[in-house]
């Protein structure tokens, strides 16, 4: 069942150009056609000026596309009140992103009773049914954002956007600003919450590791495109787009002898206010021809399909050397089961 | 280290505040004579308008602690009498002006497009000198109480407005302002408990520093003959009577202009001190 | 870069700086934090130390320590740093501040503040060459424009004409690392030099980096708090937590046997380690706070292998095989644990 289409996405920003110079528009978003279903994890990555944040707030309703159609339930979406009924987003900065005035039960209780789904009297007990869904303590109701840590405030956070009971919650880099421990509770507790309620997430990530392990589809974006999408384990088992085999690549892994030998991208992101015509990728694509100045590479949206003009004829991918040595796997695995014969499970004796 | 330096944190401004002598002194100060003002009936035998041709410009002492100006009005009743004008016309002034450069800045930093047009009439505002403002709508209006609040907080307004606006700015920038309207907020929840709850400390800062500027501006204007006409007891006019006996009976303009300048270092210093309390940036 | 492991093994070289039983606290208004707490570590030339850690673990505490840069509210309560044999507790702020940049230099997280926004990148280097050497501010112009190529920025000459503002995150990274290796010092710092980048750009300042420390046999003390960017980068790694050294080890043998609970919650928590699918393997829990530490070994309230003895004693930073050191008391994990599982 499908949650949310995007038809054609495109959203412009006006600058003015200087004090004398006219108006110029920068494209953020150009054409972006996206589904995603019921119960599902699409990830969003792609480095910074991609647009990914862009079209995470124009699903979130923060932001309005300059064209194009999303559909909610096969319904043009509303805005508003009814949007965020349906469509919740989760920020990156754990510090900024909730209200320092509220207490954080205050935090969870407002959307809740805003939209009248509890009334005022029950509220308290609301706060606490979301409290332990998202890994809680109760006695933390009556704290202040400042007096949590930076795990426990991205746990609020989604305890407000699961207040509104919505159908999709957007993770705008929800853990990008987290200690690498505390990624792995937030990730672990989104795909925990997504089991209990079927919620789908929209997953938007620089990172590829996480989105690698927490997605079932992956779209790839480029300077307001995607250039790649389809489900997480073929994209990264055969990456097809030149850029996503570079993303792959520069990512580090924590394995010994990983140093080294990586696909490397010539120069930089071009300005958005300048592209290169036809694929915007050519300017760092080793494997750029004329063809890919003269036209833009269409997008297949269906199944796994790369924006590239050169797809069938790329080299052969070589997929890295993944698996961890023996003593590691052994170390980790008891690791793993000593953890799991604790009881009370730790991470609630702590938060 | 983040997470103990934001623990540490709390109650901080607080009791940076209370630490802070000159603050303590300043306050203490405003309170006394606000409340002296207050209750100036009681405090005081005599009748601030009941003219005494035989004791005129006595000096201070003899049943006088302040002596008594040329009319023979008992000096300190007409003080504390005055105290209550120019307050009045300060705190009144200064709220009208907070309310509404206030909303002006928060309006021009929470609706984008109204940005340019009001901070524009803004800064016509502010390219007229206060006085010449006063002076103005006193002209305009006529001389009293309401006109002079009315243009006191006219002249204000403008630079709270500013402050405003720039407190506003810094905080729409802030994640918890989208997280406000990811979740439908209406719009004056979303202006006062979110916008208005986070931006009011510099603007509470400035407002205090203001008064300052209100009641000078109110004396000033009485001083020049423009706020509100004797025999109504207000510190400029004061001050201005005395002037012409500044030889045989200085002790008539000297005291209301020291007490006119207690207030305003007062707020002031006030001002200061909630600055530097509030100031992140000085830890 | 192997061989010098080796020799350095064989006990030839001296190190080129070392911290000895380093033990740093600070003032709060709510008593006293022991942000560091008797750390031991030391690099050769041309090697690259690697110290991980979270939020909370001291590591950006240290780096401050090592260049003398340690905030007013801050006491060294004990130990000694040495560089090149030099006891650097008896200079003064002068000598100190005459080390910095051209002994040991340090590049920082967010590439945007340690630059000066109103001033020309160039210029800006011209002024630190100047600062050590005396020479004409042209022959220091055209040496400063070097130092931007050598760090792969095209066009160096525009570019040293740029503000800082008109230059990308990854291009001021480079300019940032052109300015600390300007006097080619001995030591460098990179606190989180990446953090801040997109992983392409990462990339490219990792190799920079290890390929300008190769090329000037500069010692480098890498701080980070990802594994991945540890394996590709560290010869050895030093593990810190709550202000402790918990395990040190070559970079290869701890990526092969992590031998203290919190490496390998560090590890457990790198999704890349992890089935897909399946729940990962976090650390429970979070960082203690500096002021109410935990008794015994700082990480048995998190520890799934925690014991009564972990409360009660605090565990020596241990030497196991091959020059790795735990502080757990049942290092090595597999051979005293493996038996229970």
């Amino acid at each position: 069942m499908t949650l949310l289409t995007l038809t054609q996405i495109t959203r412009d920003f006006h600058l003015r150009g200087g004090l004398f110079g006219g108006r110029r528009v920068l494209r953020a978003l150009d054409g972006i056609d996206l589904e995603i279903a019921r119960g599902e994890t699409l990830s969003l990555v792609g480095e910074s000026g991609c647009g990914k944040s862009t079209l995470g707030r124009i699903v979130a309703g923060l932001q309005s596309p300059s064209s194009g159609e999303i559909l909610i339930n096969g319904k043009p979406a509303l805005r508003g009140k009814a949007r965020a009924r349906q469509i919740q987003i989760v920020f990156q900065d754990p510090f900024g992103s909730l209200n320092p005035k509220m207490s954080v039960g205050a935090l969870i209780a407002e959307p809740a009773t805003l939209h009248g789904l509890v009334s005022r009297r029950d509220a308290p007990q609301r706060v606490q049914e979301l409290m332990r869904l998202v890994g809680l303590r109760g006695a933390l109701a009556e704290r202040f954002p400042h007096e949590l840590s930076g795990g426990q405030r991205q746990r609020v956070a989604l305890a407000r956007a699961l207040a509104t009971e919505p159908e999709l919650i957007v993770c705008d880099e929800a853990v990008s600003a987290l200690d690498v421990s505390v990624q792995a509770q937030i990730a672990n507790l989104l795909q925990d919450i997504q089991k209990k309620t079927g919620i789908s997430l929209l997953f938007i990530s620089h990172g590829l590791s996480l989105v690698r392990h927490i997605s079932h589809r992956v779209a790839v974006m480029y300077l307001g495109r995607i250039v790649e999408q389809g489900e997480a384990e073929q994209v990264f088992a055969n990456p097809l787009h030149p850029y996503t085999r570079a993303l792959i690549s520069a990512t580090p892994e924590p394995l010994p002898g990983t140093g080294g030998n990586r696909l490397e991208l010539e120069g930089e992101i071009p300005s958005p206010l300048a592209l290169p015509s036809g694929c915007t990728f050519r300017s760092r694509c080793p494997h750029a021809t004329e063809r890919c100045a003269a036209a833009q590479p269409p997008l297949e949206t269906t199944g796994h399909a790369a924006a590239c003009w050169h797809v069938d004829s790329l080299p052969e991918y070589a997929p890295r050397q993944t698996t961890p040595p023996e003593r590691m796997r052994a170390a980790l695995d008891l690791y793993r089961s000593a953890a799991a014969r604790r009881t009370p499970p730790l991470e609630e004796t702590i938060n | 280290m983040s997470d103990a330096t934001a623990f540490a944190a709390r109650g901080r401004t607080w009791r940076r505040l209370r630490r802070n002598p000159m603050m303590t002194l300043a306050l203490g100060v405003l309170m006394l004579i606000t409340l002296a003002a207050i209750l100036a009936p009681v405090l005081t035998p005599f009748d601030p308008y009941e003219t005494n041709i035989r004791a005129r410009l006595k000096p201070p002492g003899d049943g006088h602690i302040l002596g008594t100006d040329s009319q023979g009005r008992d000096l300190l009743t007409r003080l504390l009498y005055g105290a209550r004008t120019t307050l009045l016309i300060g705190f009144v002034g200064t709220g009208f002006g907070a309310l509404l450069g206030g909303t002006i800045g928060l309006c021009a930093a929470f609706y984008r497009r109204l940005d340019s047009v009001l901070m524009r009439i803004i800064d016509v505002f502010l390219s007229f000198p206060s006085i010449l403002f006063g002076l103005s709508l006193a002209a305009m209006l006529g001389p009293g109480l309401d006109s002079l609040i009315f243009a006191v907080g006219l002249s204000v307004m403008p630079g709270i407005a500013r402050i405003s606006r720039g407190a506003a700015l810094s905080i729409m920038a802030q994640d918890y302002m989208d997280s406000g309207r990811a979740i439908g907020l209406p719009v004056q929840r979303l202006l006062s408990g979110y916008l208005l709850a986070n931006a009011y400390p510099p603007i509470l800062t400035y407002t205090t520093l203001a008064f300052g500027d209100a009641v000078l501006l109110a004396a000033t204007l009485g001083f020049l003959g423009l706020g509100l006409q004797p025999p109504t007891a207000e510190l400029g006019s004061i001050a201005a009577e005395g002037r012409s006996f500044l030889f045989l009976a200085p002790h008539v303009s000297t005291a209301a202009s020291v007490l006119i300048f207690v207030i305003v270092l007062s707020f002031n210093l006030l001002g200061d001190a909630l600055r530097d309390a509030g100031d992140r940036r000085s830890v | 870069m192997k061989q010098m492991t080796i020799s350095k093994q064989a006990g030839v070289a001296a190190p080129l700086f070392s911290v000895e039983n380093l033990s740093v606290s600070f003032a709060t208004d709510s008593g006293p934090l022991l942000a560091l707490d008797d750390v031991n570590l030391s690099i050769h030339p041309g090697e690259t130390l690697a110290v991980v850690g979270e939020s909370g673990s001291g590591k950006s505490v240290l780096s401050l320590a090592i260049m003398g840069l340690l905030p007013p509210t801050a006491t060294v309560k004990a130990g000694h740093l040495r560089y090149d044999g030099r006891d650097l507790a008896g200079l003064d702020k002068t000598a100190r501040r005459g080390m910095r940049g051209k002994d040991m230099a340090m590049i920082f997280q967010e590439p945007s503040t340690a630059l000066n926004p109103v001033k020309r990148i160039g210029d800006q280097l011209v002024e630190a060459i100047l600062l050590h050497d005396a020479m004409p501010k042209a022959k220091a112009k055209a040496r400063a424009v070097e130092a931007l190529a050598a760090t792969g920025i095209p066009s160096p000459e525009v570019r040293a004409r740029a503000f800082p503002h008109e230059l990308s995150g990854g291009m001021r990274q480079r300019a940032l690392i052109a300015m600390a290796l300007i006097h080619r010092p001995r030591l460098l710092i990179a606190d989180e030099p990446t953090t801040a980048l997109d992983v392409t750009v990462q990339a490219q300042i990792l190799d920079l980096i290890r390929d300008l420390g190769r090329e000037t046999g500069t010692a480098t003390i890498f701080i980070t708090h990802d594994m991945g960017v540890v394996a590709e980068m560290a010869d050895r790694v030093a593990v810190l937590y709550a202000g402790r050294m918990v395990e040190t080890a070559r970079a290869s043998d701890l990526f092969t046997s992590p031998e203290h609970p919190y490496t390998l919650g560090l590890l457990g928590s790198m999704p890349q380690l992890n089935q897909r699918g399946e729940p990962m393997l976090p650390i429970s829990g979070t960082v203690p706070d500096l002021r109410r530490m935990p008794s015994g070994c700082h990480f048995h309230p998190r520890c799934p292998f925690a014991q009564e003895r972990c409360a009660e004693e605090r565990p020596g930073l241990r030497a196991l095989d091959r020059g790795r050191r735990s502080a757990c008391h049942f290092a090595p994990l597999l051979e005293t644990l493996g038996g229970q599982a």
